[in-house]
């Protein structure tokens, strides 16, 4: 847990980590970024999903495996990722972050 | 389902030219499927946004990439590096040469002494014992050779960075020897002179004592197959030499041409700013143009202007006041954005 702070997740890596727990065994690009558009109404590039996609496989907080290559798709896989034990250790760590922060401040901010 | 219109080939190569391996055809995969489901576009305007997105995700690859790979201070030294590793060819070029030149010279001092070797031949002296003479003769031209030039490198390099700096802006390379150059020059040395040295030796020793006496007063027509190698190394080193003759004046040409060129602003400073959207990268835009339009040099220092970019697009003003700041700022900037 002590590792993960001085590597804190960025916004959009959150939102990569969040897509890929919501869609379980359906995580792969094309339906994470279809989901983080959906939930949050931000448009969302496809090249910043896979280099975020990259980066996070990469500090270990998720894994690939390559699956149904199908006619739609020119006979290519799918890369379908899942979230690692690393990477939910990381999202709590970000969420409980958050939540320190903000703790108490609702009517703060409802006010503005 | 009608017939789903296939990737453009131009999209195909951007995408596996600049995606790491792994990720190649998971990518592809993923946007053949997106195209397939844009129903009711037509072929062209599909494969369009193909092309288009195929574009945009390269880029982020690409310029991920030279963020996380490349040191901020490596990039300048990029451009050296490449122009070191061609003077290194021109060194081994004209090492080539000299080589050449000194295995003809000494093949040349060969055939001079042709009859002093048969005569010592003729009088009983074993071909091992010449050769190790003729050895030892190339050897020590090597070493001193070798030695002479290392300290005359020195001097020389010197001199070259010198002619190089300009004024005020001086330059400064590390010019002690170190072991690794010497060794290197070292074993050059031996290794030319066992190359060259042998031939000659082994040429010397293998014609018949008998007949080097015999031909000699009847000059050297008799003797033409013997100088094929000798004319070998003078096309080689007179057709190396043209090769480098024209390369340095073309170089010298182009050099001449870039330094006469008038490229239309300050070159030393440049500002290259990646922006993530395209209204910023506008904004930006305009901002340079109204700040050169009121005289001042579109100017700023470079961090806090990227920082301004990056960030905060809601405060125009501050931005400018940040681009006035510093004079010596880049006058060159370039707008990129991916989107």
């Amino acid at each position: 847990m002590r590792r993960i702070e001085k590597d804190s997740l960025g916004e959009f890596e959150q939102m990569v980590l969040l897509a890929a727990l919501r869609l379980g065994d359906e995580a792969y690009a094309v339906t994470m970024r279809r989901e983080i558009e959906r939930r949050t109404g931000r448009s969302v590039s496809r090249g910043a999903v896979y280099i975020t996609l990259d980066r996070l496989e990469k500090k270990g907080y998720l894994t690939s495996y390559l699956a149904d290559s199908t006619a739609e798709r020119g006979g290519r896989a799918k890369r379908y990722y899942q979230v690692r034990p690393v990477g939910e250790a990381a999202l709590k760590d970000s969420w409980s972050a958050m939540r320190k922060m903000w703790e108490g401040l609702e009517p703060v901010i409802r006010k503005i | 389902m009608k017939k789903t219109p296939s990737p453009p080939n131009i999209a195909l190569f951007l995408l596996r030219l600049t995606l790491p391996d792994d990720v190649k055809e998971s990518v592809i995969g993923d946007l053949e499927e997106e195209m397939a489901a844009l129903s009711g576009w037509n072929s062209l305007r599909a494969r369009l946004w193909f092309l288009r997105h195929a574009i945009v995700i390269s880029g982020y690859y690409f310029v991920d990439r030279r963020l996380r790979r490349t040191p901020r201070r490596y990039i300048t030294s990029l451009g050296y590096e490449y122009s070191l590793w061609f003077l290194l060819g021109i060194a081994g070029l004209a090492l080539l040469i000299a080589c050449a030149n000194l295995a003809n010279l000494m093949l040349a001092q060969a055939s001079v002494r042709e009859r002093e070797i048969a005569v010592r031949l003729a009088l009983g002296a074993s071909r091992g014992r010449l050769i190790r003479q003729l050895l030892a003769e190339s050897l020590m031209l090597a070493v001193i050779g070798t030695v002479v030039g290392a300290f005359v490198a020195q001097g020389l390099s010197r001199f070259l960075v010198s002619f190089i700096r300009q004024q005020g802006r001086s330059l400064f390379l590390d010019l002690s020897p170190d072991w690794r150059l010497l060794a290197f020059l070292a074993g050059l040395a031996v290794f030319t002179c066992i190359l060259f040295g042998l031939t000659p030796a082994f040429r010397a020793t293998r014609t018949t004592p008998g007949a080097v006496l015999k031909a000699g007063g009847r000059g050297l027509t008799a003797s033409r197959e013997r100088f094929g190698l000798r004319r070998m190394l003078v096309v080689s080193q007179v057709s190396l030499s043209l090769i480098l003759l024209v390369g340095a004046l073309l170089f010298a040409r182009s050099l001449q041409k870039i330094m006469s060129i008038d490229p239309g602003f300050k070159q030393d400073g440049g500002l290259i700013v990646i922006c993530l959207k395209a209204l910023a990268c506008v904004m930006f835009a305009c901002l340079i143009v109204a700040a050169g339009s009121c005289g001042q040099p579109p100017a700023g220092a470079v961090e806090p202007a990227l920082d301004a970019t990056l960030k905060d697009f809601k405060n125009p003003e501050e931005l400018r006041a940040l681009f006035n700041k510093d004079k010596d700022a880049p006058r060159l900037i370039l707008l990129l954005s991916p989107t």
